[in-house]
């Protein structure tokens, strides 16, 4: 087994190795949970690992608070998870890759390339989704999510799962034992919760249309060929590959896939050079500032105006916002994570509420053209817009955002649809005040 | 899933303390209950060590064998950070679980102290207490910490590398040097216990605990086994305990299932002595809190108004009491004595209180100790009981003051002191050093 090294990413080491020396990197994001050593261990694993870094470079990792990672502080968002696997690529020396993304990997998988696509070579996922799984009901996961949290790891809950997710494994008693300890050694009971609920609660439909690389999605069995379906095609240039078999879970249990990968990689394609990227905007906007000006006259004015930029651009450099505009006595910015957006514009009109003026913001994720610095796109005016229905003292987010903080503990009010001026009808989100 | 024999690992559960999952397996059936908390491990690569497989199954003839895999480390939820307390809060929620009312307490190296403090504080949920490798102190005077503090970081960067791993396998059990199976598992088995920076926080608790000043309050029948190696340490700790019998076992490494000998003087150990009498003196941790100038505030709001807000006050105590499981022992005029069954409860809470009360007004300022009481009724008393009211009385207004051995226990839980010097306590024999929770 190739040695175990850590990148970090603050304060948290990852876990992950390297296998092969092929050509082209690829990344695997696993499905929940994984354990590098454990996994090695594992004729199935090992062979489908095997195969896979006889193509690539393969860069394998466990996740924070999985396998051998450390856990961090606490649970992580889908956007600290990917800064992890950004931190993995940068220790491995990888400047573009392959990322693949298995079921509940998929996600943070395709928020990378969405993301980085200048550092993505292609998308590979297999069994995605785009929202949350097939599940019937909220009530239904709820109950769902309480047995995992009483259950998780214990033999006769593990025995059951497998028989429902991969139930042509699910008769030996080897590999029944195998499972139970492959998810006892994966994540501790909270862990696991974390992670399903985050999974259960993040919805990836609009990001979708912003993966601008080479994706490939495969999937397999008739339980979820609709919503793979349903993700390739809101994927603007997918293709789609069924592969054999009818587990739910396990990719190891289809090692054809690699091969499907490989053509797909190699495959005789223009190369791409995306122009847009997914990101997320934030404005902020000073309220009665006429009339505050007005009051003030011109010199104290300008004076708290200056107090306010540099109240703003502070925060900004603390939630690594990049500052694209200052119109007037509002801000636009751009973030590579919703949340840290959010946290940023919380920030903000805690702060400047000590300076005696007041600030809505507004936030919104999407794909942005990108050119020679400057950030354009319907996100932006879209971004514009929420920010200017936002009330004095609060941030306003879209849907798209909420979706994408799931695990952040972050709390929302629906703000219900709203027409926005040009660009449609979007649900917007209040953010309440942690 | 590690070559060599198959080996059948024992189904897990897990007991939920507080919010977390707390792993533990259950091995054999009664009639008595047998408690082991492994060194830093992860309850199922541990069955895959060379002899553990046989050691565990022995251990459980006759008896419930119950492994208990704390928190922080291998199948058990990881948040950040280490305590004795912590780790006495999941052993006592395994215990619970399984309805182990009294069983013979095992700990290995640190969990040694883990299981000793246990064991003082609640003398009526352990049978027998054994000490396989403790230590009172993992490190002796300020140089040697220093040492080891600064190691960490270093410690940090190289945990997971093979050949560090290897030779910490070496090194811990050089009597199978040679064998690439026990080398093989050693790796695997540190690298699903622990991440890089669990190992700091576990380092930084294992540091700073000391245990010296709890030993003498066990009153549980004790056995101390150890290596020759290890002589000195377990010595110290079994001088400490009364009437512990020590045991040193043959053998050149650490690992307790290396021979049979260990699992024989476990059996001789239990095998001898009557049942028990439940001893009627416990380690609990005490609170004295006490209104400054309350005399001078009393004249100055006039008899009724100085009676609502002392009211007031006792309400505010009683809160923050119930918050942190202090159980109010006494009140005597404006003061108010508590017991805890941890210290960094008990310093979390008097905090509060400190904090609190000058929104009425007041001020008030707080000691803590941790002894041995004597239980009378619900009240306790003892040496231990003066140690705390004299320590509050050094304590300037708003401030928590602490005696060493409460600072020496509430090792990793973050808290920070400042030392306050050496002071005569009034009626109590010796020299007391003070430290000022920061």
């Amino acid at each position: 087994m190739p040695d175990i090294r850590y990148a970090k990413n603050g304060g948290t080491s990852i876990a992950y190795h390297v296998v092969g020396d092929g050509p082209v990197d690829l990344v695997y994001v696993p499905d929940y949970v994984s354990n590098l050593v454990y996994a090695w261990e594992t004729p199935r694993w090992r062979s489908f690992y095997e195969r896979l870094s006889r193509s690539f470079r393969l860069i394998l990792f466990d996740k924070r608070g999985t396998g051998l990672s450390d856990s961090g502080r606490e649970f992580a968002t889908l956007e600290t998870r990917m800064e992890d696997l950004h931190a993995v690529l940068d220790a491995a020396g990888s400047e573009r890759a392959v990322v693949f993304g298995s079921h509940e990997g998929a996600g943070m998988a395709t928020l990378y390339a969405a993301t980085y696509p200048e550092r993505t070579i292609a998308l590979v996922v297999f069994q995605p989704s785009a929202a949350g799984g097939h599940y019937e009901g909220p009530e239904q996961m709820e109950e769902d999510l309480r047995e995992l949290r009483e259950q998780w790891g214990t033999q006769a809950w593990c025995d059951e799962l497998l028989r429902f997710g991969a139930p042509s494994i699910a008769e030996s008693p080897e590999d029944r034992e195998w499972f139970a300890n492959w998810l006892r050694v994966g994540a501790s009971p909270s862990v696991a919760y974390g992670l399903n609920r985050a999974f259960f609660e993040t919805d990836l439909t609009d990001v979708l249309p912003a993966v601008r690389v080479p994706t490939l999605v495969l999937y397999r069995g008739s339980l979820v060929e609709p919503e793979a379906l349903d993700f390739a095609h809101r994927v603007r240039s997918a293709h789609t590959v069924r592969v054999a078999g009818d587990d739910y879970f396990g990719i190891y249990l289809s090692p054809e896939a690699v091969d499907e990968i490989e053509t797909f990689v190699a495959g005789d394609r223009p190369p791409v050079v995306p122009d847009t990227v997914l990101t997320t905007v934030l404005f902020t906007d000073i309220v009665g500032s006429t009339e505050r000006a007005r009051e003030l006259g011109d010199r104290a004015w300008r004076q708290l105006l200056e107090r306010h930029h540099a109240v703003v651009r502070r925060e900004l450099a603390r939630f690594r916002g990049v500052e694209r505009d200052t119109a007037g006595d509002g801000f636009f910015a751009t973030f590579d994570g919703p949340a840290r957006a959010i946290r940023c514009a919380q920030g903000i009109l805690q702060s400047v509420d000590s300076i005696g003026l007041e600030l809505r913001a507004g936030v919104h994720s999407g794909e942005c053209e990108l050119h020679e610095g400057k950030v354009a796109g319907i996100v932006v005016s879209a971004g514009a817009r929420v920010a200017a229905l936002a009330q004095r003292g609060e941030v306003l987010v879209s849907s798209t955002v909420k979706d994408l903080v799931a695990g952040s503990g972050l709390e929302f009010e629906d703000r219900g649809e709203q027409e926005l001026k040009g660009v449609g009808a979007w649900r917007l989100y209040s953010v309440l005040d942690a | 899933m590690l070559s060599g024999e198959r080996v059948d690992v024992p189904d897990v559960r897990y007991a939920r303390s507080g919010d977390l999952s707390i792993a533990y397996q259950v091995v054999g059936d009664g009639p008595e209950d047998l408690v082991l908390l492994p060194f830093l491990s992860n309850l199922y690569t541990l069955w895959h060590a060379p002899r553990f497989a046989e050691f565990g199954n022995r251990l459980a003839e006759g008896r419930r064998l119950i492994l208990v895999n704390p928190r922080g480390v291998g199948l058990s939820d990881r948040p950040r950070g280490f305590t004795v307390e912590s780790r006495m809060d999941d052993l006592r929620a395994v215990m619970d679980e399984v309805g182990s009312d009294r069983p013979v307490l095992t700990g290995i190296a640190e969990a040694a102290a883990t299981c000793a403090v246990f064991a003082a504080a609640n003398p009526d949920r352990v049978e027998r207490l054994i000490l396989y490798d403790p230590y009172a102190r993992n490190v002796r005077g300020s140089q040697e910490r220093d040492e080891a503090l600064a190691s960490l970081q270093d410690q940090r960067e190289r945990w997971g590398r093979r050949d560090v791993l290897e030779r910490m396998a070496v090194e811990l059990n050089p009597q199978w040097a040679d064998d690439p199976h026990y080398l093989e598992w050693f790796v695997w088995h540190h690298r699903l216990t622990t991440s890089p920076s669990a190992l700091v926080d576990f380092r930084r608790m294992q540091i700073d605990l000391d245990i010296t000043d709890v030993l003498p309050a066990i009153r549980v029948p004790t056995l101390v086994l150890s290596k020759e190696r290890e002589r000195e340490d377990a010595e110290e700790v079994a001088s400490l305990i009364p009437a512990a019998e020590l045991v040193l076992v043959p053998g050149e490494g650490r690992a307790i299932q290396e021979n049979a000998l260990t699992l024989d003087a476990i059996e001789t150990f239990l095998a001898g002595g009557s049942a028990r009498r439940i001893p009627d003196t416990v380690l609990a941790t005490v609170l004295f809190t006490d209104l400054v100038n309350s005399t001078q505030r009393a004249v100055e709001l006039g008899d009724r108004d100085w009676r609502s807000v002392l009211e007031r006050h006792n309400d505010l105590v009683r809160m923050e009491l119930a918050r942190y499981r202090g159980v109010e022992i006494d009140t005597a005029g404006d003061g108010f004595f508590a017991s805890f069954d941890g210290p960094a409860r008990a310093i979390a809470c008097a905090r509060e209180i400190v904090e609190r009360v000058p929104e009425l007004g007041l001020e008030v300022r707080a000691g803590i100790h941790t002894g041995e009481c004597e239980r009378v009724g619900e009240k306790l008393a003892g040496l231990a009981v003066n140690v705390g009211a004299r320590v509050s009385s050094f304590a300037t207004a708003g401030e928590v003051l602490v005696s060493q051995t409460v600072k020496d226990l509430v090792a990793g839980s973050g808290i920070e002191f400042e030392t306050r010097g050496a002071h005569e306590l009034k009626g109590v024999p010796g020299e007391w050093r003070l430290y000022a929770v920061s």
